[in-house]
């Protein structure tokens, strides 16, 4: 019920990979930009909870976060992986995505 | 904890409710006491706190579970979940003085003011609720996921009490999403759950089934046919259910019954429960075979009260035990109601009904906008979209996107339209009336939406 922090994100963003960089920059922009959430580039930090006391995204925006994630990134988050920690803040959810996106390019070349 | 705060039973108290199990008990113990109150929706982030009525003398607030000092909730101790403080401009309501006793006051939706009251007894409120049961079949045996709020009508009258009825277990499912929604799901393996159509679309992206449902129950605006088809893969069943806050659930289709036409209606109304279909106003622009759809119910409302608690001034809402709903239904069979959608051009956004000549006169108050006339465009996950086509004032100039702007000062977020169209001419019917077909066959040529990555469909 309660959505508690596993991990310490300041931790990781001072020591994190170009490639999970650029991808908490993707997901700063479709939040910005494509979504019609009246959220803005200030609100949005590498750490900021998602829901309830950080942007607070309501369930429709949080699902359509979720739907363009799935195609900008050209995967589809299976139900059971789906929870509120990986959406804890952007850090969290772009290491998520690196490690899907990984293996589908290791699942590519093999 | 009701003593210390002096509350007794005649004072009328307004209940800012969570959907949680400290909110249900709250809830239960205040009706099992025979306490009035009014229920209102918990406090939200992105909305105003909503009003407490005046003539309310105390204030209780059932503690949201979500917040970082949840652990400290115990369901034993009430003063961990429950705030009680006076409401400081209390004046009481002379004409509720025989209402202080058993009474349940539920807001009402469709206007943008302090939503009138629809005024229930406890008994009556419990015999509605347990209606339903004929057709939801729940039994001590089921689970139940409930991640629809508990203060309203639908929360409470047609899930909450019917399964607490019936001895289920119940999960209340708190500022409910798919994330949260997907982990109580794993968790718990409910065999039913009550969803409005967007949680329906939400819940049923991918169409894994899950073998542990019955049936859901859906109600609302009715879903399309490749939701309600993708909904029954994931979810074994589909019930459509309908009702209103002053009649509770009218109809809802028998979980016990797979033929007829299931998708379309919902059903036969339940055991007791009259159906009338009226001619409606504007006739002509009604589906063929509509009518408006008038209920009288066992076990309905007993009239309305001003959101102040003063006597209701507007149209008495019950002719002779009868309800007109304003909602257009046509009989399939002369038995299943199929529900077609409003007379009055409102539409349900974010749950909630906006009346369009509402939106129509705050435009309309703008600087510089002469005349607004809206539109309902394509379904989204937050209700129709609504178009908005603005002429300007003589010697002003308009701009969509400012005046959209300017829309958030007069309405709610819920309530400002999607697209706004600045043209010099509104196009008029030969008796002088807008033609809003025709601005409707132009707004559905012109797309591209503001929100490309929306889905109509599922």
């Amino acid at each position: 019920m309660n959505a508690k922090l596993t991990g310490t994100p300041t931790e990781v963003s001072s020591q994190q990979p170009a490639a999970i960089a650029d991808i908490i920059g993707e997901l700063k922009r479709l939040l910005v930009e494509d979504l019609d959430a009246r959220i803005t580039a200030e609100m949005v930090t590498d750490d900021v909870r998602l829901l309830e006391s950080g942007l607070g995204l309501d369930s429709i925006v949080l699902y359509e976060f979720i739907t363009l994630i799935e195609k900008r990134f050209g995967f589809e988050f299976a139900d059971q992986d789906l929870g509120t920690e990986i959406f804890e803040n952007l850090t969290i959810l772009a290491q998520h995505i690196h490690t899907r996106t990984a293996q589908r390019l290791r699942a590519a070349a093999s | 904890m009701f003593a210390a705060h002096q509350i007794t039973l005649d004072d009328l108290l307004a209940v800012e409710c969570v959907t949680s199990v400290p909110g249900a008990l709250t809830v239960l113990y205040l009706m099992s006491r025979g306490f009035s109150f009014v229920l209102l929706p918990a406090r939200d982030r992105t909305a105003p706190p909503p009003s407490v009525p005046r003539f309310c003398r105390q204030r209780l607030t059932v503690r949201g579970g979500l917040s970082a000092d949840a652990a400290e909730i115990s369901l034993l101790h009430p003063d961990t979940f429950l705030e009680i403080s006076r409401v400081a401009d209390h004046e009481p309501a002379p004409n509720l003085a025989d209402r202080t006793i058993g009474h349940l006051f539920l807001r009402t939706s469709g206007s943008f003011g302090t939503p009138k009251l629809a005024v229930f007894t406890h008994d009556q409120l419990l015999a509605n609720s347990v209606l339903s049961l004929a057709r939801t079949r729940l039994t001590a045996h089921d689970r139940i996921a409930l991640p629809v709020p508990l203060p309203h009508a639908y929360g409470l009258g047609a899930g909450f009490l019917p399964g607490f009825a019936a001895g289920a277990s119940l999960r209340l499912i708190e500022s409910a999403n798919l994330l949260r929604y997907l982990e109580h799901e794993r968790a718990y393996r409910p065999t039913v759950a009550f969803l409005t159509p967007t949680l329906c679309a939400m819940f049923s992206r991918h169409t894994s089934a899950q073998d542990h449902y019955r049936h859901i129950v859906v109600a609302g605006d009715k879903l399309k046919r490749e939701l309600f088809e993708a909904a029954e893969l994931r979810f074994s069943r589909v019930l459509n259910l309908y009702g209103t806050t002053e009649m509770g659930v009218i109809a809802v289709a028998d979980a016990a019954r797979t033929d007829g036409p299931r998708s379309a209606t919902v059903g036969p109304p339940l055991p007791g429960v009259e159906l009338r279909l009226d001619v409606p106003e504007l006739a002509a622009e009604a589906p063929t075979g509509a009518g408006v759809i008038a209920c009288r119910h066992p076990h309905g409302f007993e009239g309305y009260v001003e959101g102040d608690g003063r006597p209701w001034t507007g149209e008495p809402p019950l002719r002779d035990g009868w309800y007109r709903t304003r909602d257009l239904g046509r009989l399939h069979d002369g038995e299943c109601l199929e529900v077609l959608g409003r007379e009055d051009h409102s539409v349900n956004r974010d749950g909630r009904l906006v009346m369009l000549a509402e939106v129509e006169r705050a435009m309309e108050r703008l600087p510089g906008v002469e005349r607004a006339i809206t539109v309902v465009g394509r379904e989204t996950l937050r209700g129709r979209d609504i178009l908005a086509y603005c002429s300007p004032c003589d010697g002003h100039e308009l701009e969509a996107a400012r005046l959209r702007n300017a829309c958030a000062g007069v309405l709610p977020a819920y309530a400002i339209p999607d697209q706004i169209v600045i043209t010099s001419e509104i196009p008029l019917l030969a008796n002088g009336k807008v033609d809003r077909r025709a601005l409707a066959t132009a707004a559905a040529a012109a797309r591209p939406s503001r929100r490309p990555n929306e889905q109509g469909t599922m």
